[in-house]
């Protein structure tokens, strides 16, 4: 990776732009494609749970808040 | 018991127990980013921002507060690694345990070892400047393991507000000098601070 100094007239520090190789940029890639791939497994999960709850309530026959007026 | 009070920078008195910190400097993946005298780092367009030499022998805890107000790209992940010496440190030593609540539903996360990091959870481009994350770092620069804590709150495109506590801690033992923020999508825009905790205090 190589370093390219941007710093813009009103910044009190240096700044840098990093410039990637090839390598480094498909490796960046792959990483960010496992991320996404997380978040996007938890948001499923997430999803599943909430449908199987909207599932119960409706074959209870009640509304999300009928059923938290009776617990609370 | 004596109240501290929360330091504004330019105006730094002796007693403040929080002190805004700046970097030695920052480097940014793509876009810009400027750093201002009361150590306020501006980026943006940037794809990850990294911030060199905040932490030291000066302070053992610190927040860092993150604001984005723009993001580019799908709805995406941001994630935090530490940094020491100018990398990034993305071995496997970060482990993590997140609460994610929405509406009524709350899910929780096993807890996951050997990550390359810690996650950030969702920033959505069409509410980014909804997004806000709150971290503790502890020890950073101390010959320990270090801690971490984070609380984000940040909304779904279609508004689902969602909110979200992570701890976890990363098996570095040696001092770390910095840290680093970076997207899953193409980029972000927004404002990070630095703060250390005044030591004995």
């Amino acid at each position: 990776m190589e370093l390219v100094e941007i710093t813009p007239i009103e910044s009190v520090v240096p700044v840098y732009l990093e410039v990637l190789t090839d390598e480094e940029q498909a490796e960046r890639d792959e990483q960010q494609a496992a991320m996404l791939a997380e978040q996007e497994e938890r948001e499923a999960e997430a999803a599943a749970k909430e449908e199987l709850k909207q599932a119960a309530l409706a074959r209870l026959g009640l509304s999300e808040e009928e059923i938290k007026a009776i617990f609370n | 018991m004596s109240v501290g009070r929360l330091s504004t920078g330019a105006g730094l008195s002796a007693g403040a127990l929080v002190v805004p910190v700046s970097p030695a400097s920052v480097s940014v993946g793509s876009g810009s980013a400027t750093v201002s005298g009361n150590g306020q780092i501006s980026f943006s367009g940037a794809s990850s921002v990294s911030i060199n030499n905040c932490f030291s022998s000066t302070y053992d805890n610190y927040r860092i507060i993150i604001n984005p107000t723009a993001a580019v790209g799908t709805d995406a992940t941001l994630s935090f690694r530490y940094r020491a010496s100018g990398s990034d440190i993305s071995t496997t030593t970060y482990t993590g345990q997140r609460i994610v609540y929405f509406g009524t539903t709350i899910v929780a996360s096993t807890n996951v070892t050997g990550n390359t990091l810690h996650s950030l959870s969702l920033i959505s481009t069409s509410r980014a400047n909804q997004y806000y994350a709150n971290i503790e770092v502890h020890g950073p620069f101390l010959p320990r393991k270090k801690n971490f804590r984070v609380d984000i709150n940040t909304v779904g495109e279609a508004g689902t507000f969602y909110s979200e506590t992570h701890g976890g801690w990363n098996d570095t033992t040696t001092s770390v000098d910095g840290f680093s923020i970076f997207t899953s999508g193409t980029s972000i825009t927004g404002i990070i601070r630095v703060y250390g905790y005044a030591n004995g205090a």
